[in-house]
Protein backbone atom coordinates (compact mmCIF):
# COMPACT_ATOMS: atom_id res chain seq x y z
CA UNK A 1 0.00 0.00 0.00
CA UNK A 2 1.37 3.40 -0.85
CA UNK A 3 2.09 5.76 1.96
CA UNK A 4 1.00 8.97 1.76
CA UNK A 5 3.45 11.64 1.75
CA UNK A 6 3.13 15.64 2.16
CA UNK A 7 5.38 17.14 -0.36
CA UNK A 8 6.10 20.85 0.38
CA UNK A 9 3.83 21.47 -2.80
CA UNK A 10 0.99 19.98 -1.19
CA UNK A 11 1.33 21.35 2.00
CA UNK A 12 1.42 25.09 0.60
CA UNK A 13 -1.68 24.01 -1.31
CA UNK A 14 -3.26 22.54 2.09
CA UNK A 15 -2.37 25.79 3.79
CA UNK A 16 -3.90 28.07 1.10
CA UNK A 17 -7.55 25.50 1.14
CA UNK A 18 -7.09 25.84 5.20
CA UNK A 19 -7.08 29.56 4.91
CA UNK A 20 -10.52 29.46 1.98
CA UNK A 21 -12.54 27.52 4.60
CA UNK A 22 -11.54 30.01 7.52
CA UNK A 23 -12.88 32.85 5.58
CA UNK A 24 -15.90 30.85 4.38
CA UNK A 25 -16.58 30.27 8.20
CA UNK A 26 -16.40 33.63 9.10
CA UNK A 27 -18.66 34.61 5.99
CA UNK A 28 -20.90 32.17 6.97
CA UNK A 29 -21.14 33.21 10.91
CA UNK A 30 -24.52 35.05 11.48
CA UNK A 31 -23.63 38.66 11.46
CA UNK A 32 -25.74 39.79 14.66
CA UNK A 33 -25.03 43.71 14.82
CA UNK A 34 -23.17 46.15 13.18
CA UNK A 35 -19.43 46.49 13.27
CA UNK A 36 -17.88 48.02 16.12
CA UNK A 37 -17.64 52.45 14.83
CA UNK A 38 -14.67 52.68 17.15
CA UNK A 39 -10.82 51.10 17.40
CA UNK A 40 -11.14 50.70 20.93
CA UNK A 41 -10.72 46.87 20.97
CA UNK A 42 -7.63 47.21 18.81
CA UNK A 43 -5.16 49.32 21.13
CA UNK A 44 -4.72 51.71 24.17
CA UNK A 45 -5.83 54.52 22.96
CA UNK A 46 -3.96 56.74 25.37
CA UNK A 47 -0.08 58.06 23.82
CA UNK A 48 0.85 59.74 27.52
CA UNK A 49 0.04 56.54 29.65
CA UNK A 50 0.42 57.26 33.24
CA UNK A 51 -0.07 54.07 34.10
CA UNK A 52 1.77 51.14 33.01
CA UNK A 53 -0.70 47.68 32.35
CA UNK A 54 1.12 45.94 35.59
CA UNK A 55 0.06 48.90 37.42
CA UNK A 56 -3.23 48.77 36.33
CA UNK A 57 -3.53 44.93 36.74
CA UNK A 58 -2.91 45.50 40.77
CA UNK A 59 -5.17 48.48 41.00
CA UNK A 60 -8.41 46.88 39.06
CA UNK A 61 -8.87 44.22 41.32
CA UNK A 62 -9.52 46.68 43.99
CA UNK A 63 -13.06 47.12 42.11
CA UNK A 64 -15.64 45.14 44.01
CA UNK A 65 -17.38 42.26 42.48
CA UNK A 66 -21.49 42.78 42.87
CA UNK A 67 -21.62 39.72 44.52
CA UNK A 68 -20.65 41.64 48.12
CA UNK A 69 -23.19 44.43 47.33
CA UNK A 70 -25.73 42.35 46.23
CA UNK A 71 -25.59 39.80 49.41
CA UNK A 72 -25.89 42.89 51.46
CA UNK A 73 -28.87 43.74 49.64
CA UNK A 74 -30.66 40.02 50.20
CA UNK A 75 -29.47 39.44 53.50
CA UNK A 76 -31.12 43.10 54.49
CA UNK A 77 -34.40 41.67 52.91
CA UNK A 78 -34.25 44.13 50.20
CA UNK A 79 -36.67 43.08 47.65
CA UNK A 80 -35.58 41.93 44.27
CA UNK A 81 -37.01 44.52 41.46
CA UNK A 82 -36.88 43.07 38.05
CA UNK A 83 -37.42 46.84 36.67
CA UNK A 84 -34.13 47.99 37.78
CA UNK A 85 -32.39 45.72 35.36
CA UNK A 86 -31.57 47.11 31.96
CA UNK A 87 -33.59 45.69 29.83
CA UNK A 88 -32.17 42.88 26.97
CA UNK A 89 -33.09 44.41 23.80
CA UNK A 90 -30.72 47.41 24.19
CA UNK A 91 -27.96 45.12 23.07
CA UNK A 92 -29.04 46.13 19.44
CA UNK A 93 -27.92 49.68 20.68
CA UNK A 94 -24.40 48.90 21.36
CA UNK A 95 -22.23 49.65 18.71
CA UNK A 96 -18.93 50.75 19.69
CA UNK A 97 -16.39 49.10 21.97
CA UNK A 98 -16.38 51.79 24.43
CA UNK A 99 -20.34 50.85 25.12
CA UNK A 100 -19.85 47.10 24.65
CA UNK A 101 -17.33 47.13 27.44
CA UNK A 102 -19.46 49.19 29.68
CA UNK A 103 -22.90 47.04 28.79
CA UNK A 104 -21.09 44.11 29.45
CA UNK A 105 -19.96 45.20 32.79
CA UNK A 106 -23.88 45.88 33.51
CA UNK A 107 -25.41 42.63 31.95
CA UNK A 108 -22.65 40.85 34.12
CA UNK A 109 -24.08 42.98 37.20
CA UNK A 110 -27.63 42.11 36.53
CA UNK A 111 -26.65 38.53 35.93
CA UNK A 112 -25.13 38.58 39.64
CA UNK A 113 -27.77 39.94 41.25
CA UNK A 114 -30.77 38.02 39.43
CA UNK A 115 -28.50 35.05 40.45
CA UNK A 116 -28.41 36.01 44.24
CA UNK A 117 -32.17 36.43 43.93
CA UNK A 118 -32.54 32.98 42.51
CA UNK A 119 -33.92 34.46 39.52
CA UNK A 120 -31.68 31.55 37.83
CA UNK A 121 -33.85 30.31 35.69
CA UNK A 122 -34.95 33.80 34.15
CA UNK A 123 -31.40 34.67 33.04
CA UNK A 124 -31.14 33.23 29.82
CA UNK A 125 -31.22 36.19 27.48
CA UNK A 126 -28.86 38.19 29.67
CA UNK A 127 -26.69 35.11 29.72
CA UNK A 128 -26.72 35.34 25.41
CA UNK A 129 -26.07 39.48 26.12
CA UNK A 130 -22.82 38.81 28.08
CA UNK A 131 -21.71 35.97 25.46
CA UNK A 132 -22.67 38.47 22.52
CA UNK A 133 -20.55 41.45 23.95
CA UNK A 134 -17.60 39.18 25.09
CA UNK A 135 -17.48 37.83 21.67
CA UNK A 136 -17.75 41.18 19.95
CA UNK A 137 -15.04 42.16 22.00
CA UNK A 138 -12.86 39.06 21.41
CA UNK A 139 -12.95 37.53 24.62
CA UNK A 140 -15.57 35.24 24.68
CA UNK A 141 -13.68 32.46 25.51
CA UNK A 142 -13.38 33.21 28.79
CA UNK A 143 -17.44 32.61 28.98
CA UNK A 144 -18.74 29.11 29.47
CA UNK A 145 -22.08 30.00 27.64
CA UNK A 146 -23.02 26.19 27.46
CA UNK A 147 -21.85 25.57 31.27
CA UNK A 148 -23.80 28.53 32.25
CA UNK A 149 -27.08 27.95 30.09
CA UNK A 150 -26.61 24.27 31.76
CA UNK A 151 -26.78 24.94 34.97
CA UNK A 152 -29.18 27.89 35.18
CA UNK A 153 -32.24 25.21 34.46
CA UNK A 154 -31.85 24.96 37.94
CA UNK A 155 -31.90 27.44 41.10
CA UNK A 156 -29.70 24.68 43.19
CA UNK A 157 -26.57 25.38 40.73
CA UNK A 158 -26.45 29.20 42.13
CA UNK A 159 -23.25 28.94 43.39
CA UNK A 160 -21.89 27.09 40.43
CA UNK A 161 -23.21 29.50 38.48
CA UNK A 162 -21.59 32.71 40.06
CA UNK A 163 -18.58 30.84 40.54
CA UNK A 164 -18.38 30.48 36.65
CA UNK A 165 -19.80 33.83 36.04
CA UNK A 166 -16.76 35.54 38.11
CA UNK A 167 -14.38 33.47 37.08
CA UNK A 168 -15.14 34.27 33.45
CA UNK A 169 -15.21 37.62 34.13
CA UNK A 170 -11.83 37.39 36.00
CA UNK A 171 -9.84 35.26 32.82
CA UNK A 172 -11.54 38.71 30.69
CA UNK A 173 -9.86 41.06 32.72
CA UNK A 174 -6.16 39.21 32.95
CA UNK A 175 -6.84 38.50 29.30
CA UNK A 176 -7.62 42.11 28.51
CA UNK A 177 -4.51 43.90 30.63
CA UNK A 178 -1.69 40.61 29.48
CA UNK A 179 -2.73 41.94 25.75
CA UNK A 180 -2.79 45.76 26.34
CA UNK A 181 -6.23 46.23 26.23
CA UNK A 182 -6.58 47.44 29.67
CA UNK A 183 -8.94 50.42 28.36
CA UNK A 184 -11.22 47.59 27.44
CA UNK A 185 -10.83 46.03 31.16
CA UNK A 186 -11.35 49.50 32.62
CA UNK A 187 -14.50 49.94 30.83
CA UNK A 188 -16.17 46.28 32.02
CA UNK A 189 -15.26 47.43 35.35
CA UNK A 190 -16.96 50.34 35.83
CA UNK A 191 -19.91 49.21 33.98
CA UNK A 192 -19.75 46.59 36.56
CA UNK A 193 -19.86 49.53 39.84
CA UNK A 194 -22.03 51.79 38.65
CA UNK A 195 -25.12 49.01 37.99
CA UNK A 196 -24.37 47.31 41.19
CA UNK A 197 -24.46 51.45 42.67
CA UNK A 198 -27.31 52.16 40.67
CA UNK A 199 -29.20 49.11 41.85
CA UNK A 200 -28.16 49.37 45.13
CA UNK A 201 -29.42 53.02 45.85
CA UNK A 202 -32.64 52.69 44.00
CA UNK A 203 -34.29 49.51 45.55
CA UNK A 204 -36.57 50.44 48.60
CA UNK A 205 -34.74 50.25 51.71
CA UNK A 206 -36.17 49.74 54.97
CA UNK A 207 -34.88 49.92 58.80
CA UNK A 208 -33.17 48.63 60.20
CA UNK A 209 -30.77 47.64 57.76
CA UNK A 210 -31.21 51.48 55.75
CA UNK A 211 -27.58 52.39 57.84
CA UNK A 212 -25.77 49.18 56.99
CA UNK A 213 -26.75 49.86 53.18
CA UNK A 214 -25.93 53.28 53.30
CA UNK A 215 -22.98 52.76 54.72
CA UNK A 216 -22.10 50.33 52.27
CA UNK A 217 -22.53 52.90 49.38
CA UNK A 218 -20.55 55.71 51.34
CA UNK A 219 -17.63 53.31 50.90
CA UNK A 220 -17.91 53.11 47.59
CA UNK A 221 -15.87 56.55 47.92
CA UNK A 222 -12.54 54.87 48.00
CA UNK A 223 -13.59 52.66 45.08
CA UNK A 224 -14.52 55.89 42.66
CA UNK A 225 -10.96 57.51 43.52
CA UNK A 226 -9.62 54.27 42.13
CA UNK A 227 -11.74 53.97 39.14
CA UNK A 228 -10.82 57.75 38.26
CA UNK A 229 -7.21 57.15 38.50
CA UNK A 230 -7.93 54.36 35.89
CA UNK A 231 -10.08 56.01 34.08
CA UNK A 232 -7.33 59.12 33.47
CA UNK A 233 -5.35 56.93 31.40
CA UNK A 234 -7.60 57.06 28.42
CA UNK A 235 -8.94 60.80 28.93
CA UNK A 236 -7.23 61.57 25.34
CA UNK A 237 -10.22 59.98 23.80
CA UNK A 238 -13.32 62.33 23.81
CA UNK A 239 -15.63 58.97 25.21
CA UNK A 240 -13.43 58.64 28.20
CA UNK A 241 -12.81 62.01 28.71
CA UNK A 242 -16.90 62.68 29.08
CA UNK A 243 -17.38 59.94 31.20
CA UNK A 244 -14.85 60.62 33.37
CA UNK A 245 -16.25 64.24 33.81
CA UNK A 246 -19.14 62.27 34.63
CA UNK A 247 -17.47 60.57 37.39
CA UNK A 248 -15.47 63.66 38.87
CA UNK A 249 -19.32 65.01 39.27
CA UNK A 250 -20.29 62.02 41.06
CA UNK A 251 -17.10 62.39 43.56
CA UNK A 252 -17.95 65.62 44.11
CA UNK A 253 -21.08 63.67 45.94
CA UNK A 254 -19.15 61.38 47.52
CA UNK A 255 -17.08 64.10 48.62
CA UNK A 256 -19.65 64.79 51.14
CA UNK A 257 -19.05 61.59 52.99
CA UNK A 258 -16.90 61.38 55.45
CA UNK A 259 -15.08 58.09 56.86
CA UNK A 260 -13.18 57.96 59.88
CA UNK A 261 -10.78 55.65 60.78
CA UNK A 262 -9.59 54.34 64.30
CA UNK A 263 -6.82 51.97 64.47
CA UNK A 264 -5.95 49.56 66.67
CA UNK A 265 -3.30 46.62 67.25
CA UNK A 266 -4.46 43.58 65.20
CA UNK A 267 -3.52 40.50 66.23
CA UNK A 268 -3.81 37.07 64.63
CA UNK A 269 -4.04 33.36 66.09
CA UNK A 270 -4.45 29.92 64.56
CA UNK A 271 -7.86 28.09 64.57
CA UNK A 272 -8.08 24.78 63.00
CA UNK A 273 -5.17 25.36 60.95
CA UNK A 274 -6.56 28.77 59.80
CA UNK A 275 -4.85 31.97 60.41
CA UNK A 276 -7.35 34.10 61.99
CA UNK A 277 -7.39 38.31 62.18
CA UNK A 278 -8.72 39.91 65.08
CA UNK A 279 -9.46 43.14 63.78
CA UNK A 280 -10.25 45.66 66.55
CA UNK A 281 -9.50 48.65 63.81
CA UNK A 282 -12.51 50.08 62.55
CA UNK A 283 -14.14 52.77 60.35
CA UNK A 284 -17.34 54.61 60.77
CA UNK A 285 -19.13 56.38 58.01
CA UNK A 286 -20.82 59.50 58.04
CA UNK A 287 -23.68 59.21 55.10
CA UNK A 288 -27.24 61.12 55.25
CA UNK A 289 -30.20 60.50 53.40
CA UNK A 290 -29.21 63.56 51.94
CA UNK A 291 -26.12 62.71 50.72
CA UNK A 292 -27.35 59.55 49.66
CA UNK A 293 -29.59 60.86 47.31
CA UNK A 294 -27.42 63.44 45.65
CA UNK A 295 -25.33 59.85 44.77
CA UNK A 296 -28.08 58.01 44.02
CA UNK A 297 -28.93 61.11 41.39
CA UNK A 298 -25.57 61.03 39.77
CA UNK A 299 -25.39 57.45 39.23
CA UNK A 300 -28.65 57.12 37.68
CA UNK A 301 -27.66 60.25 35.41
CA UNK A 302 -23.88 58.06 34.44
CA UNK A 303 -26.17 54.61 34.63
CA UNK A 304 -28.61 55.80 32.00
CA UNK A 305 -26.01 57.55 29.43
CA UNK A 306 -24.57 54.03 29.73
CA UNK A 307 -27.55 52.00 28.98
CA UNK A 308 -29.38 53.78 26.60
CA UNK B 1 -6.72 7.01 -0.04
CA UNK B 2 -4.41 9.92 -0.73
CA UNK B 3 -7.36 11.96 -0.97
CA UNK B 4 -9.17 10.99 2.01
CA UNK B 5 -5.73 11.75 3.67
CA UNK B 6 -5.44 15.11 2.28
CA UNK B 7 -8.73 16.25 2.86
CA UNK B 8 -8.27 15.29 6.50
CA UNK B 9 -5.02 17.24 6.85
CA UNK B 10 -6.74 20.41 5.77
CA UNK B 11 -10.04 19.82 7.39
CA UNK B 12 -7.57 19.41 10.73
CA UNK B 13 -5.34 22.51 9.53
CA UNK B 14 -8.11 24.21 9.19
CA UNK B 15 -9.71 23.43 12.73
CA UNK B 16 -6.49 24.66 14.23
CA UNK B 17 -6.23 27.72 12.71
CA UNK B 18 -9.81 28.15 13.27
CA UNK B 19 -10.04 27.18 17.45
CA UNK B 20 -6.05 27.57 18.00
CA UNK B 21 -6.45 30.81 19.18
CA UNK B 22 -8.87 30.53 21.57
CA UNK B 23 -7.52 27.37 22.90
CA UNK B 24 -3.73 28.97 23.42
CA UNK B 25 -6.11 32.40 25.02
CA UNK B 26 -7.61 29.62 27.25
CA UNK B 27 -4.78 27.65 28.39
CA UNK B 28 -2.90 30.53 30.33
CA UNK B 29 -1.44 29.23 33.84
CA UNK B 30 -3.88 29.80 36.31
CA UNK B 31 -7.41 28.85 34.67
CA UNK B 32 -7.25 25.25 36.09
CA UNK B 33 -6.12 26.22 38.88
CA UNK B 34 -8.56 28.26 39.64
CA UNK B 35 -10.92 25.29 39.06
CA UNK B 36 -9.34 23.22 41.34
CA UNK B 37 -8.99 25.58 44.05
CA UNK B 38 -12.84 25.86 43.68
CA UNK B 39 -12.96 23.24 45.66
CA UNK B 40 -11.46 24.63 48.60
CA UNK B 41 -13.97 27.27 49.20
CA UNK B 42 -16.06 25.50 51.69
CA UNK B 43 -18.46 27.43 53.29
CA UNK B 44 -17.68 30.74 51.62
CA UNK B 45 -18.63 32.45 48.08
CA UNK B 46 -16.15 33.16 45.47
CA UNK B 47 -15.43 36.80 44.56
CA UNK B 48 -11.84 37.03 42.83
CA UNK B 49 -9.17 35.04 41.99
CA UNK B 50 -5.23 36.07 41.07
CA UNK B 51 -3.48 33.95 39.14
CA UNK B 52 -0.16 34.77 39.35
CA UNK B 53 3.40 33.12 37.61
CA UNK B 54 6.69 33.36 38.52
CA UNK B 55 9.68 32.40 36.76
CA UNK B 56 13.04 31.94 38.30
CA UNK B 57 15.57 34.52 38.59
CA UNK B 58 19.13 33.64 40.06
CA UNK B 59 20.41 36.36 41.44
CA UNK B 60 17.55 38.49 41.35
CA UNK B 61 15.73 39.69 44.76
CA UNK B 62 11.75 37.90 44.72
CA UNK B 63 9.29 39.80 43.15
CA UNK B 64 6.42 40.42 44.92
CA UNK B 65 2.80 40.33 42.45
CA UNK B 66 0.32 42.86 44.41
CA UNK B 67 -3.06 43.06 43.92
CA UNK B 68 -5.30 45.48 45.62
CA UNK B 69 -9.00 44.77 47.26
CA UNK B 70 -10.97 46.78 48.95
CA UNK B 71 -12.20 45.21 52.07
CA UNK B 72 -15.56 45.75 53.90
CA UNK B 73 -16.32 46.14 57.32
CA UNK B 74 -18.40 43.78 58.67
CA UNK B 75 -17.44 40.84 56.43
CA UNK B 76 -15.51 37.89 56.97
CA UNK B 77 -13.44 37.52 53.84
CA UNK B 78 -11.15 34.16 53.44
CA UNK B 79 -8.11 34.15 51.52
CA UNK B 80 -6.51 30.85 50.21
CA UNK B 81 -4.06 30.00 47.05
CA UNK B 82 -3.31 26.52 44.94
CA UNK B 83 -0.28 26.20 43.60
CA UNK B 84 0.69 24.41 40.50
CA UNK B 85 2.08 21.09 41.24
CA UNK B 86 4.18 20.39 38.20
CA UNK B 87 6.69 23.58 39.42
CA UNK B 88 8.56 23.70 42.35
CA UNK B 89 7.39 27.12 43.97
CA UNK B 90 4.94 27.50 46.45
CA UNK B 91 3.45 30.49 46.86
CA UNK B 92 3.51 32.73 50.30
CA UNK B 93 0.10 34.70 50.57
CA UNK B 94 0.36 38.35 53.04
CA UNK B 95 -2.82 40.91 53.71
CA UNK B 96 -1.34 44.22 53.96
CA UNK B 97 -2.97 47.15 54.93
CA UNK B 98 -0.47 50.34 53.61
CA UNK B 99 3.01 48.95 54.81
CA UNK B 100 1.22 47.15 57.65
CA UNK B 101 1.36 43.27 57.69
CA UNK B 102 -2.18 41.76 58.35
CA UNK B 103 -1.87 38.05 57.91
CA UNK B 104 0.54 35.85 56.27
CA UNK B 105 0.30 32.04 55.18
CA UNK B 106 3.78 31.41 55.57
CA UNK B 107 5.39 31.25 59.16
CA UNK B 108 8.83 32.06 58.69
CA UNK B 109 10.28 31.24 61.99
CA UNK B 110 8.48 27.17 62.20
CA UNK B 111 8.79 27.08 58.41
CA UNK B 112 5.05 26.66 58.54
CA UNK B 113 2.24 27.17 55.49
CA UNK B 114 -0.94 27.48 56.41
CA UNK B 115 -3.83 27.08 54.09
CA UNK B 116 -6.52 30.34 55.09
CA UNK B 117 -6.65 33.11 56.51
CA UNK B 118 -9.62 34.53 57.48
CA UNK B 119 -10.56 37.95 58.28
CA UNK B 120 -13.17 39.40 59.67
CA UNK B 121 -12.78 42.52 58.67
CA UNK B 122 -13.72 45.42 61.34
CA UNK B 123 -11.89 48.64 59.01
CA UNK B 124 -13.23 49.03 55.44
CA UNK B 125 -10.87 50.17 52.84
CA UNK B 126 -7.66 49.54 51.18
CA UNK B 127 -6.00 46.35 51.38
CA UNK B 128 -3.26 44.96 49.29
CA UNK B 129 -2.57 41.37 48.61
CA UNK B 130 0.97 39.93 48.30
CA UNK B 131 1.87 37.15 46.28
CA UNK B 132 5.92 35.62 46.17
CA UNK B 133 7.49 32.12 45.78
CA UNK B 134 9.11 30.77 48.58
CA UNK B 135 13.17 30.44 47.76
CA UNK B 136 12.21 32.31 44.76
CA UNK B 137 11.53 29.50 42.74
CA UNK B 138 9.61 29.23 40.03
CA UNK B 139 6.05 28.42 40.33
CA UNK B 140 2.55 29.53 39.22
CA UNK B 141 -0.22 29.69 41.89
CA UNK B 142 -4.37 30.87 41.90
CA UNK B 143 -5.20 33.16 45.15
CA UNK B 144 -8.95 33.23 45.93
CA UNK B 145 -10.65 35.94 47.69
CA UNK B 146 -14.33 34.63 49.22
CA UNK B 147 -16.54 36.06 51.54
CA UNK B 148 -17.67 33.78 54.28
CA UNK B 149 -21.86 32.88 54.61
Amino acid sequence: MKTPVMTKKTVTVSLMLSGFILLFFMACAPDRREEATDLLSDRDISEDIQLTDETIGEIITSVPNPVEMTVLLQRSNVVYTQDLLNPTANINNYNTNFKRSLNLGVYGTDLVYMNIYDRTVATLSYLRNVKNLAEDLRIGQFFDYETLNRLSESSRNVDSVLYITNRGFDGMSNYLINQGRSSIAVLIATGTWIESLYIATNVQIHPPNKELIHQRIGEQKVVLDNLLLLMSNFRNDEQFEELFNDLLDLKKEFDKVSIQYIYEERTTKVVDDKVVVVDNSRSEVNIDDEIVEGIAQQVEYIRNKIVE
Amino acid sequence: MIMTNRLFYVIAMAAWMFFGYSFEAKAQCGDELTDVCHAKLGDSRFIRSFPVQHTERRGASPRVYKFEVILNRGTTYRIFSCNDKTKPGEVIVSLYQGDQLIATTYDVETERFFPYIEYPVGMSGRYELHFMFKDNMEGCAVGMLSIVN
